[in-house]
């Protein structure tokens, strides 16, 4: 059953299901023996998984590098139950021991009433539920820290642009982690991790600032406010994206058998070719990412003469415009 | 929608074209993200429930300005196999009027490309024949040029402006001596381009074109884009534009060994544009048969054969035309550029 096993542990690319959900394997020399790489609140943990080649029917041993999590294995209910037939047998037990391991971090916190309120507050008092939020306490000899929060805030990204790639940039989502140098620190840090589809929408990951953890603040005022800044930025993103796009497909619908290039991704820009007279000359439309506020710019340029080494090119930005009109408005006033 | 002072309309407001020329907007133009580009059999141009098929035709020589309504009608593939067979006198005619012709079987029919605007290899091919280097094409105030220097000042617009139009497009460039060769391997670097026009080696007497070693090369050289995932909305990382430059008058383009193309246009990101400068057309050149022979090349239906004679403002104008992007541009017999004085726009 080695394959089998291998087999096995493919299907657990989801192991951590909340977050960001994928692990790696390693095996070592004797091909039962191997290691899982879990993600969980913004660490990677490292767990060893010994199954025995002469007995497959066994159940797998663990070694925890985390030395103190050590769960009753009594309570592991799909280790107790193992079923080497069953596909997915060990995803099963790795998804029990990662809810264990959770509430062990959750008891480390019990110790620290500041933290320990913090983790209750947001748990009662805000819309999170205790499966986007992971806890985690760094512990040595000396002390406790630094501790992370990692919450996912539940943004409905549903109607951002869409993201044309080959590899698919995936579940849309937003994770905020936050670090606690030590259980009474107040220089906090938060850290905001945006999916690919959300930072290409959003135009970059340098479009998007959250404030900085107020000193004395705590989480659940904070983590509302990120929240709905998001939501926020989500909403603005899309309106004006939507308007580009309504603009663009007017000047298309006007003008379409001229065109020459358009931007499909984000719709910023349009170029046609026109005759005026037997003069033929191009025209560049650009649209500002402050797009309606500012207008679009015209650039004339001419292909018969040069100046300066490259195409004549004039450019308009001064002429009647309202970011109230409508697309297609817009595009016949232009015209 | 673009209407003509004096064209008639039909009761239903559509205009009638004496020309028969297709008036229905394609639909790929009204719904810019989800469109998709239909590449169709020529024979596709219905007004009044007739199937037309048009075919490219060459302009007739005009000083005064080409009359737009003339110049460009697709070709009827009736003839797959390249012979240097002359056509036979009668059979097609520039003047003809809208022949019922068979529908090309292409082994693209209905292929569906995404309308984006990825990143072009441009290949520019250019012809080193001498003929290029002789005076043919005169302004209205008498100046004098060779197509080559026409050409390399048009390229030259065609690099800025294609630079601009997306800083990710590349281009190469290639001479077409007896054997194609290859001058400049892709880059983004108009400037070297530019240079390498500049600099290039001398014309060389030539007869026929040997477009098999072209298109070896071609698809010896460089690698199309694997089909991968949806392709009707995934945009390949880039697609392959042949930019043709053909300057023969009396050469004609020999393709005896056509698999290196067959190989290349049957991928749906290969695309192939021409440009052809010749002396005017008489009965002593063969400028037509020539220009029926480049439109023979394409099978597909996407691409842009071009010509200009004599006349300089329309070489710049029609390499102006070829800096539309293949998976956004209109097909070849839909392009429309001009502007309406004020007093005739209505809003549609």
């Amino acid at each position: 059953m080695v394959e089998g096993k291998f087999g096995v542990c493919n299907g657990i690319t989801r192991v951590n299901d909340v977050k960001s959900g994928s692990s790696t394997l390693r095996k070592s020399p004797s091909g039962d023996r191997f290691k899982i790489y879990i993600p969980y609140a913004g660490q990677t943990i490292t767990w060893e998984v010994i199954l025995d080649n002469s007995c497959p029917e066994e159940p797998p041993d663990f070694i925890f590098e985390d030395s103190d999590f050590c769960p009753n294995v009594a309570d592991i209910k799909s280790l107790v139950n193992w079923d080497i037939g069953d596909p997915h047998c060990l995803t099963k037990v790795i998804r029990e021991l990662l809810e264990h391991y959770k509430t062990f971090h959750e008891r480390l916190l019990e110790a620290h009433s500041r933290l320990q309120f913090e983790y209750s507050s947001l748990l009662d008092q805000t819309e999170l539920s205790r499966d986007l939020i992971e806890v985690y306490s760094e512990r040595t000899e000396k002390k406790i820290g630094p501790i992370n929060f990692l919450i996912k805030l539940p943004v409905d990204f549903s109607d951002i642009p869409p993201y044309l790639t080959k590899d698919n940039p995936g579940e849309n989502s937003a994770v905020l982690l936050i670090l606690f140098p030590s259980p009474d620190s107040s220089r906090v840090t938060p850290q905001l991790y945006l999916s690919p589809r959300v930072e290409h929408a959003f135009g970059g990951s340098g479009n998007l600032r959250i404030p900085a953890f107020p000193s004395g603040g705590c989480l659940l005022d904070y983590v509302p406010d990120v929240y709905k800044l998001l939501q926020n930025k989500v909403e603005k993103t899309v309106q004006i994206y939507e308007r580009r796009k309504e603009l663009i497909a007017a000047f298309l619908s006007h003008f379409g058998r001229s065109v020459l290039e358009f931007d499909a991704d984000g719709f910023f820009d349009i170029s046609f070719l026109f005759e005026w007279n037997d003069f033929f000359f191009i025209l560049y439309i650009e649209l500002a990412p402050s797009f309606p506020q500012e207008a679009p710019v015209l650039t004339f340029q001419s292909i018969y003469h040069e100046s300066k080494e490259k195409p004549y090119s004039e450019v308009h930005d001064k002429y009647p415009y309202s970011p109230r009109w409508s697309g297609p408005e817009m595009a016949t006033r232009i015209k | 929608m673009f209407r003509r002072k004096g064209i008639k309309r039909r009761a239903d407001g559509m205009p009638i074209s004496t020309h028969q020329r297709s008036v229905v907007q394609p639909p790929c133009l009204l719904s810019p993200l989800a469109a998709d580009i239909r590449v169709m059999s020529p024979a596709v141009f219905l007004l009044d429930g007739n199937v037309v098929s048009k075919p490219r035709t060459m302009e007739a020589e005009n000083e005064s300005g080409s009359d737009q309504e003339n110049y460009s009608r697709l070709v009827s593939s009736v003839i797959h196999e390249y012979d240097i067979i002359d056509v036979e006198p009668g059979a097609r005619s520039e003047e003809s009027a809208n022949e019922d012709v068979k529908s090309r079987d292409s082994s693209q029919d209905d292929v569906t490309l995404p309308r984006v605007n990825c990143p072009e290899k441009i290949i520019i091919c250019l012809d080193m024949s001498s003929e290029m280097d002789k005076v043919s094409f005169r302004s209205r105030s008498g100046d004098k040029w060779t197509p080559m220097k026409l050409v390399r000042r048009a390229l030259s617009f065609f690099l800025h402006s294609k630079q601009r139009l997306n800083r990710n497009h590349q281009f190469a460039l290639v001479h077409l001596f007896d054997k194609a060769s290859w001058v400049k391997d892709f880059t983004g670097n108009v400037r070297s381009i530019i240079s390498a026009l500049d600099d290039m080696s001398d014309t060389v007497e030539l007869q026929s074109f040997n477009a098999t070693s072209l298109f070896d090369l071609i698809h010896q050289c460089v690698p199309l884009p694997e089909l991968e995932g949806d392709t009707t909305i995934l945009p390949p990382p880039y697609i392959v534009r042949m930019l043709f430059i053909y300057g023969r008058s009396n050469g004609l383009i020999e393709f005896r060994n056509k698999e290196s193309f067959r190989q290349l246009d049957s991928s749906p990101y290969f695309f192939f544009d021409a440009m052809y400068v010749h002396e005017p057309q008489s009965p002593e050149n063969r400028c037509e048969e020539i220009f029926d022979r480049l439109c023979d090349l394409d099978e597909k239906g996407m691409s842009y054969i071009f010509e200009a004679a004599r006349n300089p403002t329309r070489l710049y104008d029609q390499m102006a035309k070829l800096l539309a992007h293949p998976l956004q541009r209109p097909l070849q017999s839909e392009i429309a550029y001009r502007l309406h004085n004020i007093a005739d726009l209505t809003d549609t």
